[in-house]
């Protein structure tokens, strides 16, 4: 197991405990109101390539304030270029307000890819490498950690003498239709092979992907990224209400653009749980 | 600090030292000894001798219960005072050397005493320390908190310019300092982490203390280490006329004292136990993930003392402490162990001198099993010694010189699984310290305390150390073989206090002070974790410096029975510690490219208002002050609040002494929310909405306050049986304090978001019966 994915882990525990604590014996959860600023509109960039069959797409929107409705504003009219260190060139076209896509660049493991953002007269930057790919060697179920919901362990095997960075998204295709359940979209889980190069990585990816039954199916994918974007989800997820150092994710992108940009390949594997 | 001006300093010292010796013409003699309580052998910390035929004459105790006093040949009255005891009168005549012991009788029953006189002196407006907070056992015993257990550290944090860190959390802010720059000392060992269960009590078992004191950034130059404060905790030491035997049993916990002479009237014993058993509750539940679970906590305090002959003493003292938490494939256990022996000596009449070897261990272990089991352990150790005189050359001047020295070895963290084991780099530091310092009464209006503290600071080999680029990334790595200094700190930190007496009781204080704190309290969370991690100054980080000055009036109203205070103080840091954005501190070998430094300040006012003696006694305490920081990384480089920033802090203390069966009391306590982020908006990303944050501690938490109430039934309280009732309500009202505010969708409407408070408690009834025979 690696061992960013343990001290983690092992974090969450702590919490959990205390909350376990506090919830058998005291604690209560309410609903208030708490009075926040609103910010002025902010740029989201959303972009990604990968190995698989192009197109891409990258999706521009802004911040709202926090009481309006999640309903994000597009934003339109940007020039928006990816490029590689082969020197391809793309710009992309705005085919619904928002969403650009690519018209002929190819993924391919090991370009380095650059994309540009041009709106409202400034311009952003962010470069990325993709990775090789790496193969999900298995994913097995298991009840999860004091409640009782499934969880799942996904296992590869990490290629020796290079720093790897996974990212690994649970999508739940078909689940069991259960009064109450709510099923939320989350960021997935990251991962390092620090520590652990070139051995058989599990990772019990657990309080950052859905809660899942027995009857679920789910399709997970294992990204490999490059340091910046492992940095970013690091840092998304690292939201704890009692931290002293709550922030945006550290985002590859320049001049203070939200979102990220990543180059990454992708494998597939599908799973009835059980 | 420019070099002219320690020169300047250091040559000031001296020549103030020398107008001390030249007064020490006339035929002289030396009255000494130690003041005890006459019941059960205690020494008495603070107590005051003075004299009848001198008024304005006196001294006061040492933390032995030690006081010299040297006068010309002649007769006189001495008076030995200590609060909530009857004074006693000795007549000497003085024509050599004489050994003078008080042993002072307890007052049965402090109601019968309505007009006080003399009771107690007027140290706290006379004395040349400011800054500084005591409280008495009595007074911490009558006061209720959490559980009904009574807790030294949460007590404190009802005294002005002493903040709570939050609900549950015996961690304290101290005149706008985070919590880690708070010395705590339990018979000198430093105690690295005082909280159990996460925070819900402190380590310190009240029926094994005797004395408090808490200095506010403004501690005389024996002291270092911090840059805002001091806890000074001693344990009893124990009986030495006869057997006792002490004890409550409470809803959370129950203690048991046994205390008792080695030889009488030269030798105590005391050990002290304490256990929680909300484990045996747990074992009760249904739910067999908590059935499962082990949640306790213990402590061990040990202390003995003999007496060699008049002239030598030895003590040995001990604490153990140790959380279990345990659910299924997790554990977490953590504890400190400290250990001081020491040896008092005194050369002549007025040289005192005490010798301490001192031991302290704080360390922590997690397991988990998910599969295989992992491992992971950790430990912050020191051994040291520390050597102290204080020369009692007149009753106008007392000199107190001492050094120290302190050795730490830092394992941030050992993982072991099945098939392999990591550790983190250890670290390996030397500390040393050497001190002088001053009291002297220049005139019988204008008293002063003055003192330099030198430190060293050395990070030692082995051990690889990291050299980072602006980005964070190691950029140069050099070995280094063991016992290799690799870098050294020198600091040179003068302390100033003085004060002057005006008519009427009166009197203003000013001081000025510099703190360097060398060990660091990692840490990006408010919650007191207990695997939080303590860094050395090193390579990268430099140690941090605190220089404050302060100003204060006090005054005493009705012979003492009143007292009031106001002090302001302005402090400034550098060196200051806070964490990158996202910042990554769990089990990182490069943790220190996680930090970033800054400048500090903090600056208030603090009020405090006592009734000292009768039926009704207690305090108001306010403190209006502000902390901020300055990290040119954060908030675009401009100074911003820090997490422990507090605008209002309103304390209310009454204890009520209703009848020789019941004493009622309550606390009041009212404090602005800590400052937090929370977003300023919100957005997509992968479909899944984020928070949007705009700045740093931007926002505050809601304002905290709430009302404890306790009544106390005495059953029986003879000169050795006591048993009573304690009944208290923790949160009276009921109030839902906000512990912590998260953000989240709705789960009735997905397009919205909702912010959630959680708390963590709500009133809370308790009971504990406590016994003594």
């Amino acid at each position: 197991m690696n061992m960013k994915n343990q001290s983690e882990i092992y974090r969450k525990l702590t919490k959990s405990f205390v909350l376990m604590f506090i919830v058998c014996f005291w604690s209560c959860q309410e609903v208030i109101h708490v009075d926040l600023n609103s910010a002025s509109p902010k740029l989201i960039i959303d972009a990604g390539i990968s190995d698989q069959q192009e197109p891409y797409t990258v999706v521009l929107s802004q911040t709202v304030a926090f009481d309006l409705n999640n309903t994000f504003p597009p934003v339109t009219g940007a020039l928006v270029v990816i490029s590689d260190n082969a020197g391809n060139i793309d710009t992309l076209i705005e085919n619904k307000p928002g969403t650009y896509q690519t018209t002929n660049i190819q993924g391919i493991p090991g370009h380095t890819y650059t994309i540009t953002v041009k709106s409202d007269n400034t311009v952003y930057t962010a470069i990325s490498t993709m990775p090789f790919p790496v193969p999900i060697d298995t994913v097995v179920s298991k009840n999860r950690f004091g409640t009782k919901n499934k969880e799942l362990s996904v296992s590869f095997n990490d290629p020796k003498g290079i720093d790897n960075y996974y990212r690994i998204i649970e999508k739940i295709t078909y689940y069991l239709p259960d009064p109450g359940r709510i099923i939320l979209p989350t960021l997935g889980t990251v991962s390092t092979d620090k520590l652990m190069d070139g051995t058989k990585i599990t990772v019990s990816p657990g309080f950052n992907q859905p809660e899942l039954l027995t009857g679920d199916s789910v399709l997970v994918s294992l990204e490999c990224i490059d340091k910046n974007v492992y940095t970013y989800f690091r840092t998304a997820s690292q939201t704890g209400n009692q931290s002293t150092t709550v922030s945006n994710p550290v985002s590859n992108i320049t001049n203070g653009a939200l979102g990220y940009f990543s180059a990454y390949t992708v494998r597939y594997y599908k799973i009835l749980v059980n | 600090m420019k070099k002219t001006n320690v020169i300047a300093l250091t040559l000031l010292f001296f020549f103030l030292l020398i107008m001390n010796v030249n007064s020490q013409a006339q035929n002289r003699c030396t009255i000494s000894g130690i003041v005890k309580d006459e019941s059960n052998g205690e020494k008495l910390i603070s107590a005051t001798i003075t004299i009848k035929e001198l008024p304005g004459t006196g001294a006061t105790t040492n933390s032995y219960g030690f006081y010299s006093i040297t006068l010309p040949q002649g007769k006189y009255t001495l008076t030995a005072l200590y609060t909530g005891y009857e004074m006693k009168e000795e007549k000497v005549v003085l024509k050599q050397n004489v050994k003078l012991n008080f042993n002072l009788i307890p007052k049965e029953n402090q109601l019968h005493e309505v007009v006080v006189t003399n009771t107690r002196k007027d140290e706290n407006v006379s004395g040349t320390q400011m800054g500084v907070q005591k409280l008495s056992m009595e007074e911490i015993k009558n006061i209720p908190v959490l559980f009904g257990e009574k807790d030294i550290l949460k007590t404190i944090q009802l005294l002005p310019g002493i903040a709570p860190v939050g609900e549950g959390n015996s961690g304290f802010y101290v005149r706008g300092g985070a919590s880690d720059q708070n010395l705590i000392l339990l018979d000198e060992a430093t105690v690295f982490n005082a909280s159990h269960l996460l925070g819900f009590f402190s380590v310190f078992n009240s029926d094994a203390i005797k004395d408090v004191t808490v200095y506010k950034g403004n501690e005389p130059a024996e002291y270092g280490g911090r840059l805002s404060s001091v806890v000074d905790i001693k344990m009893n030491d124990g009986n030495d006329k006869r057997f006792s035997v002490s004890g409550g049993i409470g809803l959370i916990d129950s203690r048991l004292s046994v205390e008792g002479p080695i030889v009488k009237d030269n030798g105590s014993f005391s050990f002290s136990a304490r256990r929680t058993y909300a484990d045996l509750f747990t074992a009760l539940s249904k739910d067999t993930m908590v059935k499962g679970a082990k949640l306790y906590f213990y402590d061990l305090n040990a202390k003995a003392d003999y007496k060699i002959n008049d002239n030598n003493r030895i003590y040995i003292s001990g604490y153990l402490g140790k959380d279990v938490l345990g659910i299924t494939s997790f554990g977490l256990d953590w504890g400190n162990s400290v250990a001081t022996f020491r040896w008092n000596h005194l050369f002549t009449q007025k040289l005192f001198s005490n010798t301490s070897l001192i031991y302290s261990n704080y360390s922590y272990n997690v397991g988990i099993n998910t599969g295989n089991q992992i491992n992971i352990v950790s430990n912050i150790r020191d051994v040291g010694i520390k050597q102290d005189f204080q020369y009692y050359i007149s009753p106008d001047t007392k000199l107190k010189a001492g050094l120290n020295s302190t050795y730490y070895q830092f394992v941030p963290g050992t993982i072991t699984t099945p098939d392999s084991t990591f550790n983190l780099i250890n670290k390996y530091c030397w500390e040393n310290a050497l001190y002088i310092s001053n009291e002297l009464k220049l005139t019988d209006k204008l008293k002063t305390e003055y003192g330099l503290r030198l430190t060293s600071f050395s990070v030692l080999g082995p051990g690889s150390f990291y050299t980072y680029d602006s980005q964070g990334n190691p950029v140069d790595t050099a070995n280094y073989s063991s016992g290799k200094f690799i870098r050294t700190y020198f600091n040179l930190e003068p302390r100033l206090e003085f004060t002057y007496l005006l008519p009427g009781n009166s009197s203003v204080k000013g001081s000025y002070d510099r703190n360097v704190q060398n060990i660091h309290l990692i840490t990006n969370s408010t919650s007191a974790n207990p695997t939080s991690l303590w860094l050395p100054s090193s390579l990268n980080v430099k140690p941090e410096i605190a220089d404050q000055v302060s100003l204060g009036y006090y005054r005493n109203f009705e012979n003492n029975l009143y007292e009031f205070s106001a002090e302001v103080y302005y402090k400034n840091i550098q060196n200051q510690i806070d964490y990158k954005n996202g910042a990554q501190l769990n089990f990182n070998q490069n943790v220190e490219s996680q930090l970033l430094f800054g400048k500090g300040r903090a600056y208030g006012i603090e009020f405090f208002a006592r009734k000292n003696a009768g039926k009704f006694t207690g305090w108001l305490s306010y403190t209006l002050s502000r902390a901020e920081q300055k990290f040119d990384q954060i908030n675009n480089g401009l100074y911003y609040p820090s997490t422990q920033d507090r605008t209002h802090d309103i304390s209310l203390v009454g204890i009520y002494n209703f009848s020789t069966k019941w004493i009622f009391s309550s606390t009041w306590v009212y404090y602005t929310g800590n400052a937090v982020t929370f977003p300023s908006g919100k957005y997509v990303l992968d479909g899944v909405v984020l928070n949007y944050y705009t700045e740093r501690n931007g926002y505050r938490m809601p304002p905290y306050h709430r009302l404890d109430l306790s009544a106390t039934r005495i059953i029986k309280k003879t000169a050795t049986k006591e048993s009573s009732w304690t009944f208290s309500l923790y949160n009276a009202y009921d109030r839902y304090n906000a512990y912590s505010i998260s953000f989240k969708p709705d789960p009735q409407n997905l397009q919205q978001t909702q912010a959630i408070q959680t708390t963590l408690f709500g009133i809370i009834p308790s009971i504990t019966y406590n016994f003594k025979f």
